[in-house]
């Protein structure tokens, strides 16, 4: 069941940049103003966990991509790709239902995701609840 | 208030559930139009159809009526002729469909409800609901629109193909679809996965759904639903006050009574009135007093500590009044503990809604019913469910539903995060997944989905197979 929305090549493109390159530190995608695709909204080379979430909006959902690179204690360094699905409780029905409906297509155009989030607060995003679900995740 | 995105491609949504039908168009944000499921059929032996007609004109006339829609007499007297045609010379059918038809006092009309555990029995009947929806209430030409229809997530494949014959074969229409109510729900609320709790007038149900698809495994459902409490709610006026309810078209004029005393009023004379439309007078007033007056204790139902709350009066048609107290709790704890609080078999002055003890040991309460759901998924879901609780149905929208799923199911589950998402007004709870289908099938993207008629007339109804799930 999907709504038949479509995604923009250049997700695809940025995405395989972040995910081969590393180039990006995330991704932050929406539908277009027809909703008729997904595109890229804003794609930032650099950026702390908190300049991420910042830029989610208060009232309309998003999807996103995340690299999230964290300490595996006496293992070193790891990096995985978290994608979120932001829908927050104060969005439109109109939008919330579009996203929810349109995350599919996206999902499965994206390969290589590690952890999926679906987040409805900003509590749910937060590096903690993430690093968790990271750490059980191996 | 339109908010047309995309393509105008003016699609019609359709849900009928047990006790509502809500019918509108795709991109709106509520139905045009919200009549009862339930509807009134009159049965004569005549064969001439024209003298009935004559004799239904002054009812329609009764001051009662004054919020019928106004239903052209020449609509009805074609729905009639059609009638006549069909079910042979010797039985004629007239429909009375909407709120106020349906309430409307007449002689021997019974009253029906096409739908059985959320399922279609009655075709017949649900045909007369499609074509007042589209003919009277909306009034549409179905050739001119694409219809989504919604359907429960356990209906079976035979009832919808059988649905797909009626949209395309009666009515017409140029193109279909059939869309689960538990995924529409979600969607309303922006989520592809969750669990939909859904308790309408006659079923209770707990659906996960995943990514958009119903995980049919973990489908639970129960006949535990408004109309129970309901009937529970008639059964303690009965046996506490020894009341029993008389509907507002029996009464002719009223006295003020004393708290708690025996209601005074005349009674109208109404002979020949059949013991479906007494009942659903009945049940109008109960419904009444349920949204006035129950409500769902927070905390674990203690008597004690809930008969200590503020009482709340209630005055029925009659003139009956009373303050109630803990009765306001008490009705509605069989949908937490339904096996302490429904009826048992063989009690005398039961409502019609009687269980077998069978039927009462296989009953659980709703917070068990989301857990025994969840828990039918798999591992690795069930934290993603467990986060995404969505209530929606009439039923919960009582006073502190909410809170008491929230008091009990981490009870249940601990160390999982639960949370639970309620829509916040009454008619986004009783349409959520109207409301999904509306903005669904208002997407220019959604055309692609559809089933066409070219193609249900290529493959037949067996397509509905492939293109809705």
């Amino acid at each position: 069941m999907s709504s038949g929305v479509a995604v923009n090549e250049k997700c695809l493109e940025v995405f395989q940049e972040l995910k081969l390159r590393h180039k990006y530190k995330f991704i932050i995608f929406k539908l277009s103003d027809d909703n008729r695709e997904i595109i890229v909204e804003n794609a930032a080379e650099t950026g702390e966990y908190s300049t991420f979430v910042s830029q989610l909006p208060e009232d309309e959902p998003r999807y996103a991509i995340y690299d999230f690179e964290y300490e595996k204690p006496g293992e070193g360094l790891r990096s995985k790709i978290v994608f979120y699905a932001w829908t927050p409780d104060t969005a439109k029905v109109r939008a919330k239902m579009l996203y929810a409906s349109s995350k599919d297509a996206l999902r499965r155009t994206l390969v290589g995701i590690a952890i999926e989030v679906q987040g409805t607060d900003f509590s749910e995003v937060d590096e903690e609840a993430v690093l968790e679900k990271a750490q059980r995740s191996n | 208030m339109v908010t047309y995105g995309g393509d105008e491609v003016n699609a019609l949504v359709l849900d009928v559930g047990s006790t509502w039908t809500r019918a509108g168009y795709a991109g709106e944000d509520t139905p045009k139009a919200i009549f009862p499921s339930s509807y009134g059929v009159i049965e004569t032996e005549s064969t001439e159809p024209n003298s009935q007609n004559g004799h239904d004109q002054p009812e329609a006339a009764d001051p009662d009526t004054e919020m019928t829609d106004a239903r052209t007499p020449n609509g009805d007297a074609a729905a009639k002729a059609e009638d006549a045609a069909t079910s042979g010379p010797k039985k004629v059918r007239k429909y009375y469909i909407g709120d106020g038809e349906v309430n409307t006092w007449r002689q021997n009309m019974e009253i029906r409800n096409p739908l059985k555990d959320g399922l279609v029995e009655d075709w017949e009947g649900f045909e007369e609901i499609w074509k007042s929806a589209f003919h009277q209430r909306l009034r549409i030409d179905p050739t001119e629109h694409p219809l989504l229809c919604t359907e429960p997530a356990w209906n079976p494949s035979e009832k919808r193909e059988k649905l797909v014959e009626l949209a395309f074969e009666t009515f017409n229409f140029p193109a279909f679809y059939l869309a689960k109510d538990a995924v529409m729900s979600a969607f309303s609320v922006g989520r592809a996965t969750a669990l939909v709790l859904d308790s309408g007038g006659s079923t209770t149900s707990a659906i996960p759904v995943y990514d958009g698809l119903v995980l049919k495994r973990g489908i639970l459902r129960q006949p535990i639903g408004g109309n129970v409490v309901s009937a529970q709610i008639m059964e303690e006026l009965k046996r506490s006050l020894d009341y029993s309810v008389t509907p507002q078209y029996l009464i002719g004029e009223k006295e003020a009574t004393d708290p708690g005393q025996p209601p005074k009023f005349k009674a109208k004379d109404r002979p020949n009135t059949t013991d479906s439309f007494h009942q659903l007078q009945q049940e109008r007033a109960i419904h009444e007093f349920k949204e006035t007056v129950c409500q769902v204790a927070e905390t674990p139902y203690d008597e004690d500590v809930l008969a200590a709350r503020p009482q709340k009066p209630f005055e029925f048609p009659d003139g009956f009044n009373n303050t109630f107290g803990i009765e306001r709790f008490r009705a509605t704890e069989l949908l937490f503990q339904p096996r302490s609080y429904l009826t048992k078999p063989g009690t005398e002055g039961a409502y019609g809604a009687t269980f077998t003890q069978q039927q009462i040991d296989a009953s659980l309460g709703i917070h068990q019913l989301i857990f025994n759901s969840i828990c039918g998924c798999d591992i690795d879901l069930r934290p993603l469910l467990f986060n995404n609780v969505v209530v929606t149905g009439g039923n919960t929208l009582f006073p502190g539903f909410v809170e008491r799923l929230n008091y009990e199911l981490p009870g249940l589950a601990p160390g999982s995060k639960i949370k639970i998402h309620a829509a916040g007004t009454s008619t986004d709870r009783r349409c959520s997944s109207w409301l999904g289908g509306s903005i669904l099938a208002s997407l220019g993207t959604f055309h692609q989905l559809w089933i066409s008629k070219a193609e249900y007339e290529e493959s037949g109804a067996s397509i509905v197979e492939s293109k809705c799930f």
